[in-house]
C-alpha cells in the first residue's frame, strides 16, 4: 500500500496541508525532516517533486513534501515539521489499519 | 496476498504542541479569549479569501462567523480565471474550498462588488473586521508607444478570455487572422498564454477551457510565438515545471539566440545562490541543444526590451525590441538591470500580449499605494488613509498586500500571517454599528438595492449545469461566462 504522509496526516486530523490533494501540483505539503538520516533514508525527489518543491515557503536541504513520503518499515520513528509554523509532527510507526 | 508493508500504515502521533492537539487548544482558547460572537467579512472568494476565511474560523473559535463578499457570482477568483484549464490538478484546491463553504460558520454572498452596490464603510458597519482580499483587476503598462493599438492586451485580459471571465468574454481576438503573437514577459502567465497558442487545439478542446476560445484555436493561424525578456535566462521569472512542459510540445520548434547563454559572472553567482535558476537554466541549455521539427515555433528573446508596439492599417503589426546588456548590481544582493544597446530589431506581431505584472487597484475608503499597487499595511494590518499606523478593524491578504506574485500556496502562508495580526490586535477592532449585523444586514440593505445576492447553493446550482455542459462537449465543464444568465440559474431555486 504505501500511504503517504499526507494521507496519514489527514486520516489523524493533522494540519497538513493539501491544496491540490497529493497530485504534485502544488507545494503546500512541505515538510522539513527534522533527522538528516531519516531524510537520506527516503528515495531521491523526482523532477516533478523537485518543480513544486522549489517553490515551497522555507525550502531547507531536507524538505520534501507529504504526499511522496510513503510509508515503509525503515520509516519507522521518522520525525517533519510543518515549516509554515511551530507545529511538529512525529510518525512512530506504522500500525496496521483495518481495511 | 499484499506485500508485508502493505498490512502496515503510517500511525501518526502528536508532541505536545503539535498539529490537530494545537488546533482545539488554540480553539479553546479563542473561545475564552471572547473570539464568540465576532464577525467578520472577507472581501473576495480567491486562494487569499478562502484561505483567510479558513484561519479566521479556526483561529476566532465556534463563536465566529465569517462571510465572504464576491463581485461575480462564481466563487474562487484566479482559481477558476486565471488557472490555466489544462493544469487541471491545481485546481483540486476547490475542494477544499467547497467543503469549508459547507461550515455553517461561513456564509457565501456573490454578485455583490465593494464600491459598486455598497461602500466599504457601509460593509464596515456591519462587522467586527474586514478582510481585504480582492486582488487585482488591472495591469502594469509597457509606457511604449502603439501599447493601446488594437491588437494589444495584457496577458491578463487573454488568460481571463480563455477562461471566461465575464467582462472580457468578448475580448476582440481573432486568432484565424493572427499567424505571430508577441508576449512581453517571462513568467509563468506568459507561458501559459504562449502554451495555450501553442497547444494543438483537440488537446485544449478536453480542458474546461472557454468554448469560444476553443472555436478559435481550431481556427487558429498562429505559427509563432514570441516570449521577450529584457534580462537573461538566469532572470527569467518562469519555474521549472512550466518551462518544461513549453519548451515539450509536440510539432514546436524552439529558437533561442545563443549569445544569451554567456553568462556574466554576477549571473553564474545568482545561478549558484538559487537552486531554481539552475534548474530553469539547464532546461533551456538542453531544449537549445535539441532539433525539433514542427510547422509551429517558440522564440525566446532574451535580453530585448520592447521598445515600440509597430502599427500597420491602425492595429499591431510587430514589436521593436532595443537589445539589452545586464549591469551589476551597485549593492550586493541587489538585482542585475537590463541596460539599451541602441541596438534595434524589430518582431512580426499581430497581437501583442503584455505580461509584465497584473496590478491592484484601490477602491474609496481605503488607503492605496498606487506606484506600488497595493494597500499599505503591517503585516496584514491595513495603515490609515491619514497615514496613521493602523485603521481599526480593517486587513488585506493576497495580491492586495503583498504584490501580485508567488503560488495558490503562497496565500496559506499569507492568511496565516494577517490572522495571527487579527489575533493580536482583536481589542482594537470597532463595535459593529449595523443592526442586524453580518450576512443579514447586508442581504437587507442589498435587497433595498435591487441586489440579487448568490449564495454558495446557488452557485452550486451554476457548477451543476456548467459541468452538465460540459458532458456533452466532453470536457469537465462548459463555463457560463453571461452573468445574467448564471442570475437566472441561480433564481430558478
Amino acid at each position: 500500500m504505501g500511504k503517504s504522509l499526507l494521507e496519514a496526516a489527514h486520516e489523524n486530523e493533522i494540519e497538513l496541508e493539501g491544496a491540490c490533494e497529493g497530485s504534485l501540483a502544488c507545494s503546500t505539503c512541505h515538510v522539513i525532516v527534522e533527522d538528516q538520516e531519516y531524510y537520506d533514508k527516503l528515495p531521491e525527489p523526482d523532477d516533478d517533486e523537485n518543480d513544486m518543491l522549489d517553490l515551497a515557503f522555507g525550502l531547507t536541504d531536507t524538505s520534501r513534501l507529504g504526499c511522496q513520503i510513503l510509508a515503509s518499515k525503515e520509516l519507522d520513528g521518522l520525525v517533519v515539521r510543518i515549516p509554515s509554523a511551530t507545529r511538529n509532527m512525529a510518525v512512530d510507526g506504522f500500525r496496521p489499519k483495518p481495511h | 496476498m499484499l506485500p508485508r508493508l502493505a498490512s502496515a500504515s503510517l500511525g501518526a502521533l502528536l508532541r505536545p504542541g503539535g498539529g490537530g492537539l494545537a488546533r482545539t487548544l488554540a480553539s479553546a482558547a479563542a473561545a475564552a479569549e471572547g473570539g464568540a460572537g465576532l464577525q467578520f467579512c472577507v472581501v473576495g472568494s480567491g486562494p487569499a479569501g478562502f484561505y483567510t476565511a479558513d484561519k479566521l474560523l479556526k483561529r476566532f473559535g465556534e463563536g465566529a462567523r465569517v462571510d465572504i463578499v464576491e463581485a461575480l457570482p462564481t466563487p474562487f477568483g484566479l482559481v477558476r480565471s486565471g488557472v490555466a484549464p489544462d493544469h487541471a490538478d491545481t485546481k483540486n484546491v476547490i475542494n477544499q474550498f467547497t467543503a469549508l463553504a459547507g461550515d455553517p460558520r461561513l456564509t457565501f454572498l456573490g454578485n455583490v462588488r465593494v464600491g459598486r452596490d455598497l461602500s466599504l464603510a457601509e460593509l464596515r458597519r456591519h462587522y467586527s473586521a474586514v478582510v481585504l482580499c480582492y486582488g487585482a483587476e488591472s495591469d502594469r503598462r509597457l509606457g511604449v508607444p502603439g501599447e493601446d493599438l488594437p491588437g494589444v492586451f495584457s496577458a491578463r485580459e487573454f488568460v481571463w478570455w480563455y477562461n471566461g471571465h465575464p467582462e472580457y468574454r468578448d475580448l476582440p481576438v481573432d486568432l484565424s487572422r493572427t499567424s505571430s503573437v508577441a508576449i512581453a514577459g517571462l513568467g509563468n502567465v506568459a507561458v501559459d498564454c504562449a502554451r495555450i497558442l501553442l497547444k494543438p487545439a483537440g488537446d485544449m478542446a478536453a480542458t474546461d477551457i472557454c468554448s469560444h476560445a476553443v472555436d478559435q484555436l481550431r481556427s487558429s493561424a498562429v505559427k509563432e510565438v514570441h516570449l521577450v525578456g529584457r534580462r537573461g535566462p538566469v532572470q527569467a521569472a518562469f519555474t521549472p515545471k512550466e518551462l518544461r512542459e513549453l519548451l515539450g510540445l509536440q510539432g514546436v520548434q524552439v529558437v533561442m539566440d545563443p549569445a544569451a547563454f554567456q553568462l556574466t559572472p554576477a549571473c553564474e553567482a545568482e545561478m549558484a545562490a538559487a537552486r531554481m535558476k539552475k534548474r530553469v537554466f539547464e532546461i533551456l541549455s538542453k531544449a537549445r541543444a535539441q532539433e525539433r521539427q514542427g510547422d509551429r515555433s517558440l522564440h525566446i528573446h532574451f535580453l530585448r526590451s520592447p521598445a515600440e508596439v509597430v502599427e500597420a492599417e491602425g492595429r499591431a503589426a510587430g514589436v521593436r525590441l532595443e537589445r539589452t546588456r545586464l549591469e551589476a548590481a551597485a549593492a550586493p544582493g541587489s538585482d542585475q538591470k537590463a541596460l539599451g544597446t541602441g541596438e534595434y530589431e524589430t518582431i512580426p506581431a499581430d497581437i501583442v500580449l503584455k505580461s509584465i505584472g497584473f496590478k491592484s487597484v484601490g477602491i474609496p475608503g481605503v488607503a492605496f499605494d498606487g506606484r506600488a499597487g497595493i494597500v499599505p499595511n503591517k503585516l496584514g494590518q491595513v495603515c490609515g488613509e491619514d497615514g496613521a499606523s493602523a485603521d481599526p478593524g480593517l486587513y488585506v491578504c493576497g495580491w492586495l498586500k503583498r504584490g501580485p506574485s508567488g503560488i495558490i500556496g503562497t496565500n496559506l502562508v499569507d492568511a496565516e500571517q494577517t490572522v495571527d495580526v487579527m489575533v493580536q490586535t482583536q481589542g482594537s477592532f470597532p463595535a459593529v454599528a449595523a443592526q442586524p449585523a453580518g450576512a443579514a444586514g447586508l442581504r437587507r440593505l442589498l435587497q433595498q438595492r435591487g441586489v440579487q445576492v448568490v449564495s454558495f447553493a446557488d452557485w452550486q446550482r451554476v457548477d451543476a449545469e456548467e459541468v452538465r455542459r460540459g458532458q456533452a462537449l466532453g470536457k469537465p465543464r462548459d463555463k457560463l461566462t453571461s452573468v445574467e444568465e448564471m442570475l437566472q440559474i441561480a433564481r430558478a431555486a
